[in-house]
């Protein structure tokens, strides 16, 4: 595989992992070389995060040996493997990073802070250093802001910015990106592209295989736990590398012969909103209508107003002007409990809003229908069983059995559990917020195909997507959110006809007119 | 169905052995032999059936108030009034058979004081979203206020009323069934298993165990969170009042000072069971246990004749103990 040993910063070497049974990682073998970015890709579940966890110590592996600057290491926790120069960024940074505290403290929390005397801080020099540390980067933040006022991308570099100045030799990026706008993006893989220049050597990890073509020099794709193969980025495309991930190309057909054989008529109206008003969720004049057995797209960027929307829709969130009318009836849901009887669910964006963690696989796939489970109030277990069964078979989610636990299945099959929870309610109108967020190629092939079924079966959907690609292949109508209004909508035949640019170009539009506040790195706070 | 510990599969020989040392009780019952042994080495007298018998009968009072605050913490809430209810319910049942109420009715009203300072615990927590920690601080004072109130700050004894005698008193906490085994252990064991259904068995049991898990979701999915947390708010009342009615039964008086503290040492055996502190995860057994542990430390205090003054400090140094055993137990297991 390498050849050149004198010149490697981290080794993998054979790492196994098991957990209860499953092979997680089993015999992975490459290295990083130093100075270089290093890709990681795999779909959820094939040993991404765990060999990253093994690396700085979380978890412990079976077998095998990590190098480090070609000694071997073993680290405890994760302690260990910073101050080996080990450092990681996650999507999470709420997870490291103190909100409370400013930028400065945040960059020299530990033993680096700047003390006057014994007690007191030093919070002048801090700051000063702090400075000095993001304009080195070239990063344009001010060092005084409380870490929680500034946008998600400001958080990641802020952690970078620390692992830079604590000399990180390698640094791991844990999906960066998926909290990120395009902007955002672009501006972190500048910094990212800087620091290497500078000398610090980055392990990549994303299922975004057109980022990870950009940012890095050499790819390495596991599946299933296994190394497949670590190829150099110049030498590879994406179609070669998504087979390699995946492996099957099937689903894929599956797919688009199901997109064609989707046919959707305009018929009944389920759902009408008119010139719907929010002052707090900032939305203005919001007028559609939504058909049975449709997918709506809604095409929108972050804080364009498209959750808040659903959050409407769902009983989550009030307004102040407009009708909502379901079903010809006028209607008004103070909470989800009203949205859910009338037969409306909701997709969250981010799916820990809506999972279990403390619960197994069967748990999570009844909360909605739990009373319809049982005779008064007492749980019928057959029933409770034979539906999970039901759902687990119908959605192909892979798990060990039903009552395996909800926090060890991959997120694509945790998202799968959240849509058979709906399924299984019997809905009428699904809202998806992101559905295919933070999910691998294969779930998100399989969760679209869902969608599509569902619809098949008169449920009409209302389909947030930021990946407008996804949202172009299965919408009927799609129409455009920006700044709280909609800019525009597409009918029917003007989708089919739609190309992923001109869809582009539109969304953006409306952004480009007040471009400066839009700049999320110059204004610093979100 | 629902269980505390995650990932629990059947299987055979080998997997029967892993799945039970991977369930939060394991550790306890460790712990609780653990300290079993200990005392039982330095007192001769701890090892016998009636010491087991007495042991259960000490724990049952305490037992009772725990299985109530277990399915309350699960939910993700607490309650420190407890204790002031225990006192307030005896006081009220006695006050009312002082003005010739009947026994059956006066017991009656006694007890619905548990579900209405439950329901008032709740509707606070509810709808002024004030962590349920300092909603019952304040409750625990106006009610234990009530309980002075009431009382005249005097204790009463059942002897004063001549009710002693009386088949219900005898029923809830002066009878042995067979002559040998106490009734406030029966009524222990009852509350256990009624608990213990409706955690795992009921619909309120699920829809426990989602609100204290993650309370966005459980809304999100359509759960009350309200309406299961004031229902447990009045479980626990009502189990609160009960046990203070067994406790002035088995003792035949009543003050106003009695059960102040009880509201800690429930929880504190209820996170000795392995019922996590933020909700979410917990069981009736552990609590069981955890009550247990408790019991039998106290035992093996005053087996061993430990000055009373230093016995507090010792079940507290105990009680710290017991949840690190539990704690690394499980951690080693996981792992």
């Amino acid at each position: 595989m390498e050849k050149n040993t004198n010149n490697l910063l981290l080794e993998f070497n054979e790492i196994s992992k098991n957990f209860d049974g499953v092979k997680a990682l089993d015999r992975v073998s490459f290295s990083i070389k130093n100075g270089e970015i290093h890709g990681f890709i795999g779909e959820n579940g094939a040993g991404k995060s765990t060999l990253i966890k093994i690396c700085v110590g979380i978890y412990k592996s079976d077998s095998g040996k990590i190098l480090l600057d070609g000694e071997e290491t073993i680290f405890n926790n994760p302690v260990d493997s910073e101050k080996a120069g080990i450092r990681v960024v996650h999507q999470d940074v709420s997870r490291i990073l103190c909100l409370n505290l400013s930028v400065a403290d945040n960059i020299f929390m530990g033993p680096n802070l700047e003390r006057r005397g014994l007690f007191f801080l030093n919070r002048k020099k801090m700051n000063h250093k702090a400075n000095e540390v993001l304009n080195r980067l070239g990063i344009s933040l001010d060092s005084e802001l409380r870490v929680e006022d500034i946008s998600p991308a400001l958080q990641q570099l802020t952690l970078i910015a620390r692992a830079f100045y604590l000399k990180a030799k390698i640094i791991i990026m844990d999906e960066p990106t998926t909290a990120l706008s395009s902007k955002e993006i672009d501006f972190l893989f500048k910094i990212i592209k800087k620091m290497k220049e500078e000398g610090t050597t980055f392990l990549f990890a994303s299922h975004k295989l057109n980022e990870i073509i950009e940012i890095s020099n050499r790819i390495t794709v596991l599946k299933n736990g296994k190394y497949i193969d670590t190829v150099n980025t110049k030498d590879i495309d994406i179609p070669t590398l998504s087979s390699m991930m995946i492996g099957k190309s099937e689903l894929k057909k599956k797919l688009d012969s199901e997109i064609k054989s989707h046919h959707f008529q305009k018929a009944n109206v389920i759902l009408k909103v008119k010139s719907l008003n929010s002052k707090k969720l900032k939305l203005e004049d919001i007028t559609f209508k939504l058909f049975k057995g449709e997918i709506l797209g809604i095409a929108g960027l972050l804080g364009s107003g498209r959750t808040e929307l659903l959050n409407i829709l769902f009983g989550i969130s009030s307004y102040d002007g407009g009708n909502i009318i379901f079903n010809n009836k006028i209607v008004n849901f103070k909470n989800p409990r009203q949205a859910i009887r009338s037969g409306i669910g909701l997709i969250t964006e981010e799916r820990s809003m809506a999972l279990f963690n403390n619960l197994n696989l069967n748990d999570n796939i009844v909360p909605v229908i739990i009373d319809q489970l049982a005779r008064w109030g007492w749980i019928d277990n057959r029933k409770y069983t034979d539906l999970a069964k039901k759902y687990k078979e119908l959605l192909e989610i892979s798990a060990p059995s039903i009552k395996t636990s909800i926090s060890s299945l991959s997120g694509g099959n945790q998202q799968k559990t959240l849509i058979s929870r709906w399924l299984a309610a019997n809905i009428k109108i699904l809202l998806c917020d992101e559905p295919t967020k933070g999910v691998d190629v294969g779930s998100k092939m399989e969760i679209r195909r869902k969608m599509l079924d569902l619809s098949n079966h008169g449920v009409a959907i209302i389909y947030v997507s930021s990946e407008f690609d996804e949202l172009l292949k299965i919408s009927d109508r799609i129409i455009i959110i920006s700044r709280g209004k909609i800019t525009k909508e597409f009918t029917q035949y003007e989708v089919k006809n739609l190309t992923l640019k001109k869809l582009n170009d539109e969304v953006y539009r409306y952004m480009a007119i007040d471009e400066k506040k839009d700049e999320v790195f110059i204004s610093q706070k979100h | 169905m629902i269980k505390s510990t995650k990932n629990i599969e059947r299987g055979t020989g080998k997997k029967i052995v892993q799945n039970i040392f991977r369930r939060t009780e394991t550790g306890v019952v460790i712990a609780l032999i653990l300290i079993g042994v200990v005392i039982s080495i330095l007192s001769p007298h701890f090892l016998s059936l009636s010491n087991f018998v007495n042991i259960l009968r000490q724990a049952s009072v305490l037992g009772i108030m725990t299985m109530g605050i277990t399915l309350l913490m699960i939910s993700g809430e607490f309650d420190l009034s407890i204790g002031s209810t225990f006192a307030v319910a005896p006081i009220v049942f006695v006050d009312l058979m002082f003005r010739e109420f009947p026994i059956g009715l006066a017991l009656l009203l006694s007890l619905l004081i548990g579900p209405l300072f439950g329901f008032i615990n709740g509707f606070l927590v509810t709808r002024t979203r004030v962590h349920s920690f300092i909603i019952t601080v304040g409750t625990m004072m106006i009610y234990r206020g009530v309980a002075l109130v009431i009382s005249g700050g005097w204790p009463k004894s059942l002897d004063m009323l001549g009710v002693s005698d009386h088949f219900i008193i005898r029923a809830l906490g002066q009878g042995r069934i067979y002559g040998f085994v106490p009734t406030p252990i029966i009524w222990f064991i009852t509350s256990i298993i009624m608990c213990w259904i409706v955690l795992s068995k009921t619909t309120h049991g699920f829809k426990i165990f989602a609100t204290g898990g993650n309370i966005e979701a459980a809304k999100i999915s359509g759960v009350n969170t309200d309406m299961v947390k004031i229902i447990n708010f009045m479980i626990v009342g009502f189990l609160a009042a009960f046990a203070g009615i067994i406790s002035l039964t088995y003792l035949g008086t009543s003050s106003p000072t009695m059960g102040s503290g009880y509201e800690l040492e429930a929880i504190a055996a209820t996170v000795v069971g392995g019922t996590a502190l933020v909700g979410g995860a917990g069981s009736i057994i552990g609590a069981f246990l955890g009550t247990l542990i408790l019991a039998e430390i106290r035992n093996g205090l005053v087996l061993n004749m430990v000055d009373v003054y230093y016995q507090q400090a010792a079940m507290g140094a105990v009680i710290i103990i017991a949840v690190i055993i539990n704690a690394q137990v499980f951690r080693r297991l996981r792992r």
